[in-house]
């Protein structure tokens, strides 16, 4: 089992808003590996949009980890993914 | 922050008549009006908010669920209102299902962010128990409000 973790930074005027959750989770569940999004004290399963949305409130760096074999990958895709959709809407 | 906190009890539809997006978004926002939240007038301009949010890509999150949210400048603080379909609308929604159970948040122009902390709580709300399978499947408003309250109840955070 391979496990890859990555810090996504997001300054505090970037919330996360619900178009980029739904992205995210969209993106998450197309991987095998279990991903967790964490921010503050709360964790999220990446790929359950009721489980992302409790994050909407909570300000701070945004972490994500990845534990399985695609775990790379799926940091990769979706660091990139957070980085674009951030702040747009 | 809890659900009593944004939505409002008269904003509370048991059985949307829409059929469509348009018509349930504007028969949710004409409920703030009716419960004397928001001018007559702002009413069409809202909705019009709403819809141009909805461009950008379907607030329907799945499970059945819907959460159109939009800032207007007519609009004096965080408001909410909640409707129920029991045939559910087609929302374009992510999974492809019909939306049964809508949460409409509206906040002021110019502020950042409190509808984030509205949705999270409806996520902490729906999460609890079996709460949204039971409001996927009622129409009474009082049974509606005793959800909500429980759901506030079982979330609320310690201080």
């Amino acid at each position: 089992m391979t496990t890859h973790s990555a810090e996504i930074p997001v300054n505090i005027e970037e919330n996360l808003h619900l178009r980029p959750m739904q992205l995210l989770v969209e993106a998450a569940v197309r991987f095998q590996c279990d991903l967790i999004l964490s921010r503050g004290q709360k964790r999220a399963d990446a790929k359950s949009i009721l489980d992302v949305m409790m994050l909407a409130a909570e300000q701070g760096p945004l972490q994500l980890q990845a534990n399985g074999a695609d775990a790379p990958q799926a940091i990769e895709a979706m660091t990139a993914l957070l980085h674009k959709e951030l702040n747009r809407e | 922050m809890r659900l009593v906190d944004f939505i409002l009890e008269e904003s509370i539809t048991g059985e949307l008549r829409a059929k469509t997006k348009p018509d349930l978004l504007a028969e949710m926002v004409q409920s703030i009006v009716d419960a004397g939240c928001l001018e007559p007038d702002a009413a069409e301009s809202v909705v019009a908010a709403l819809l141009t949010r909805e461009e950008i890509g379907s607030t329907g999150i799945g499970h059945g669920v819907a959460i159109p949210h939009a800032k207007h400048p007519a609009v004096r603080r965080l408001l909410g209102a909640y409707g129920h379909s029991s045939p559910g609308v087609n929302y374009d929604a992510r999974d492809g299902q019909p939306v049964k159970a809508v949460f409409l948040i509206l906040w002021p122009d110019g502020v950042i962010g409190p509808h984030l902390e509205a949705i999270a709580q409806v996520s902490r709300a729906l999460k609890s128990a079996d709460t949204l399978e039971r409001l996927k499947l009622t129409s009474d408003k009082k049974e509606i409000v005793e959800l909500f309250t429980a759901a506030d109840r079982e979330t609320k955070e310690p201080a």
